[in-house]
């Protein structure tokens, strides 16, 4: 059951810090949905410190699976084979292109994933820093409130499909 | 907002804050995914774009992508918040924005839509 340092990478990336993110997702996005109005001093400051330590920690995750996904994984994704490589199971994206049957693989799947996962630290930044500035002013503040909880929906939603395809990417083209 | 006199006392006393900062945020957030995908669109259609991109040759052009757009929205972040730090901004135009730019970059970024222009 030994996994080489770059399938540890890879798990790091994917399912440690995007699974993570993917999971703790749900809390967080009840914690904000459910911040409203009227409240005591006491129940807010404890829900707003949850809540922050739940944006701010979720954004953090965010960054690492972004940074470890472009600057340690991809690189070994997209690296060229030496000429007269036939073996291309080394070389995911070669692999993947070289065969109509598995381009789009890459051509789609993985062109997709690649920029649309950046947007998630992104947008659940800007969140984290709604929730720090307006505090528990945002439990009566409906429309910032709103505002906040339709960028975090997007922020996951960019994050599960960066998921989806990156599991089914590593299935099919595996960075061993 | 919740008239004052609902607040616990403590939270009364403390002065509401404009929305400026809060729409500062979201706008600047708005502007990276739009840039990004911007950019992804323009390398896709020219070649010099993609190269002037790269980089990092271990990573490609998204490594310029990322960068550059990352440049704009901790340019643009900091800008709008002191500009807007003590204006009470009409959040619905914002937002009206923001989804805008967070749709159009989204497509731009949607393979089927940039590697219609590859050369």
């Amino acid at each position: 059951m030994e996994l080489t340092s770059r399938e540890a990478w890879g798990l790091v990336h994917g399912i440690v810090l995007g699974g993570f993110f993917l999971v703790a997702f749900a809390g967080v996005v009840v914690g904000l949905w459910s911040f409203r109005g009227p409240v005591t001093a006491e129940g807010v400051k404890e829900r707003l410190r949850r809540l922050w330590i739940g944006t701010w920690g979720l954004a953090i995750v965010a960054w690492a699976a972004v940074v470890t996904g472009t600057y340690v994984v991809y690189p070994w994704y997209r690296a060229g084979p030496p000429e007269g490589t036939t073996d291309l199971s080394q070389y995911p994206r070669s692999f993947l292109i070289g065969n109509p049957d598995t381009d789009l693989w890459h051509k789609f799947a993985m062109e997709w994933k690649e920029h649309i996962t950046w947007t998630t630290p992104v947008l659940t930044t800007a969140v984290a820093f709604i929730v720090s500035y307006y505090g528990w002013r945002l439990a009566y503040n409906s429309k910032m409130r709103y505002a906040a909880l339709a960028l975090f929906i997007l922020a996951f939603a960019a994050a599960a499909i960066g998921g989806i395809l990156g599991g089914l990417i590593t299935k099919k083209a595996p960075i061993l | 907002m919740a008239e004052r006199s609902d607040l616990p006392p403590e939270m009364a006393q403390q002065e509401p804050l404009p929305s400026g900062p809060g729409a500062a945020a979201i706008l600047s957030a708005a502007l990276f995914v739009f840039v990004l995908g911007f950019l992804t669109f323009l390398a896709a259609a020219a070649e010099g774009a993609k190269e002037w991109l790269n980089f990092q040759n271990r990573v490609g052009p998204l490594s310029g992508k990322t960068t550059m757009a990352g440049v704009v929205w901790v340019t643009s972040w900091p800008l709008l918040h002191f500009a807007w730090r003590r204006r009470e901004i009409p959040l619905t135009p914002i937002l009206v924005l923001a989804a805008a730019l967070i749709l159009a970059g989204g497509l731009l970024m949607f393979p089927p839509i940039f590697e219609r222009v590859e050369p």
